[in-house]
């Protein structure tokens, strides 16, 4: 039997009921606990006719709730997608669409029950408040003896036209990122972590429950968004050992501290610092250094490889690169002919590991566009290798970060398109000190003048639109925008122009 | 002629809130008094379009008060 969740908390559960798998809000959940309500969740389902290959979708904040869903589906062999619980009610239309889910757990008045209503799908309304009379008369389910090679959870990222990409996880998944994983951080049973990321993302799926349960440690959850605030209170008073965190927390952690303050020193427990998601600018690593004495640990991947395929770890750290490969994986360097190119010659990195989705749900032409003839995964991220060591150069195509989440460039342009004052646009990343943004370059309408005022105008109209880290920061007005000779917009040559102006 | 204060305050009109702009301290860190992440892009993005200057990663870790950004601003100009 190859069941995730059953590996991961049965035998924890028998060995230490009583150790804190998890701390949220100042309140604790034993493994004991954890795997009651996981079960019972598991059986309520099961009650409701879901059973394996069913699947649900879980839009929770990071909370005991979130943890119970997850691991109730697994349990039950049911197929989980949890996704980003910042979305915009569109996006949950089309996730609704493409998943098609038996049931809807969300948080009570969260944008995917209307969505979920809308479509006719059954919807459950949660919170941790809710959480134990929900359960309290529910059976346990009987564990699924799963097999590896079985479909258990949809993780939903962006893609270049908004549209949702669905990338499909195993069970040996789970299994070979815990393993490998484990190795590279050597996270123990007495640590206690906290991930910025938040779990409808493999890297808070992995920060937050597959690495700190995989060796019976306590995970911290906040079920807010991550602010400076937030996380040093968390470091602090849940005396955190392992902080797993994205570039522009560390950024604001650095901006929050006051000159006279005495260095970080509530920090004093933690002992490994890691951030993933962007790349982490040289300052700032060298900035967390001077105040911390900490040197932060890097990773690199994707939600198709589900976890870090190159990473560095103390005393390898080459501030401003990426890093090694992580064993067991292998990571090249491509031409366009997906062959291999000399060391120092920058490229496409293509991958390879066990963790490597197969592909997409129902999309077999995106699925085989990102595999090599030789089966390996092709990133679409340029960049180059010296010596063993990485460096992630950017994207091939026009999908960008910021703020350490995807940005879909299509998806920003017809929000503002649909503004009246809005001839052309085109939507680029960009930087402002330690800071990315989404900048936005419009050509107007006759008629229209570009000021403040239409700035703010068009800012809003894209608030109204998008989920907020995706609504444009920089307006840069043009007469035209530079295009193909068919007619495409270059927004290389935009992204050029910005870097040097 | 050096900006003040308040042409920096007037610069973030849209960047930040309304509510949290009207009782920043310009003395304390700005994390601190509930501008978040998106909010201290925009505010960057505000001072290089307005003052016509560019911030640097290494610059940028530095400002963390409306004081220290209107220091740089007036340094930079």
């Amino acid at each position: 039997m190859m069941n995730f969740a059953a590996h991961l908390l049965l035998e924890k559960a028998r060995l230490w009921p009583e150790r804190i798998a998890a701390r949220c809000q100042g309140k604790s959940l034993t493994y004991a606990e954890l795997v009651r309500l996981s079960l019972a969740l598991g059986g309520l389902l099961r009650g409701r006719g879901i059973g394996p290959g069913g699947k649900v979708f879980i839009v929770l904040p990071d909370s005991f709730s979130f943890l119970a869903c997850f691991l109730g589906c697994m349990l039950g062999g049911v197929v989980s997608a949890p996704l980003n619980s910042r979305l915009r009610r569109q996006d949950y239309v089309e996730c609704l669409a493409d998943i098609e889910p038996a049931l809807v757990i969300a948080s009570p008045g969260h944008e995917a029950l209307a969505a979920a209503a809308a479509a006719g799908t059954p919807a459950l309304v949660l919170d941790d408040q809710g959480l134990e009379p929900l359960l309290r008369d529910a059976p346990a389910v009987a564990v699924h003896p799963a097999q590896a090679d079985d479909v258990c959870t949809f993780f939903v990222t962006s893609g270049t036209t908004g549209h949702p990409k669905v990338v499909i996880h195993r069970q040996e998944d789970f299994f070979a990122v815990g393993t490998y994983m484990g190795k590279f951080f050597g996270v123990r049973q007495d640590d206690i972590l906290l991930c910025s990321a938040k779990m409808g993302h493999a890297y808070g799926m992995f920060g937050s429950l597959i690495m700190p349960l995989q060796v019976g440690a306590t995970v911290v959850l906040d079920t807010d968004k991550p602010t400076p605030e937030n996380s040093l209170r968390l470091l602090r008073t849940e005396k955190v050992t392992v902080f797993m965190s994205v570039p522009v927390i560390y950024t604001m952690l650095l901006m929050s501290l006051d000159a006279r303050e005495e260095a970080l020193s509530g920090l004093g427990q933690v002992r490994l610092c890691f951030s993933a998601g962007e790349a982490l600018p040289e300052a700032v690593f060298l900035g967390w250094r001077a105040r911390t004495g900490l040197e932060i640990w890097q990773g690199y991947g994707s939600t198709e490889t589900m976890t870090f395929v190159i990473g560095s770890r103390p005393p390898l750290i080459v501030p401003g690169v990426a890093g090694r490969v992580i064993e067991p994986y292998g990571a090249f360097i491509l031409d366009e002919n997906h062959c291999p190119v000399p060391s120092g010659v920058p490229g496409q990195i293509a991958v390879r590991g066990n963790t490597v989705t197969r592909g997409y749900l129902n999309e077999p032409e995106w699925t085989r566009s990102i595999f090599t003839a030789d089966g390996l995964l092709l990133t679409g991220d340029m960049g180059v290798e010296h010596d063993g060591l990485f460096t992630v150069l950017g994207r091939m195509d026009d999908m960008f970060k910021a703020g350490g989440l995807w940005v879909s460039p299509m998806r920003v342009e017809n929000a503002l398109l649909s503004h009246p004052a809005v001839a052309q646009c085109a939507v680029t990343g960009g930087d402002a000190g330690a800071f990315s943004l989404v900048r936005a370059h419009v050509v107007l309408k006759p008629g229209h003048e570009a000021g403040p005022e239409l700035v703010e105008a068009l800012r809003s109209h894209a608030l109204e639109l998008l989920p907020d880290y995706m609504a444009p920061t920089d307006f840069v007005f043009h007469g035209s925008l530079p295009m193909t000779p068919s007619g495409k917009i270059q927004r290389f040559v935009l992204r050029q122009d910005a870097s040097n102006g | 002629m050096s900006a003040t204060l308040e042409d920096l305050k007037k610069t973030f009109a849209f960047a930040v809130p309304a509510d949290v702009l009207a009782k920043l301290d310009p003395a304390k860190p700005l994390t601190a008094q509930g501008v978040d992440s998106l909010a201290m892009t925009a505010m960057a993005v505000a001072v290089q379009n307005a003052f016509g200057v560019k911030i640097s990663v290494a610059e940028g870790l530095k400002l963390k008060t409306l004081n220290d950004v209107l220091a740089f601003v007036n340094k930079a100009r």
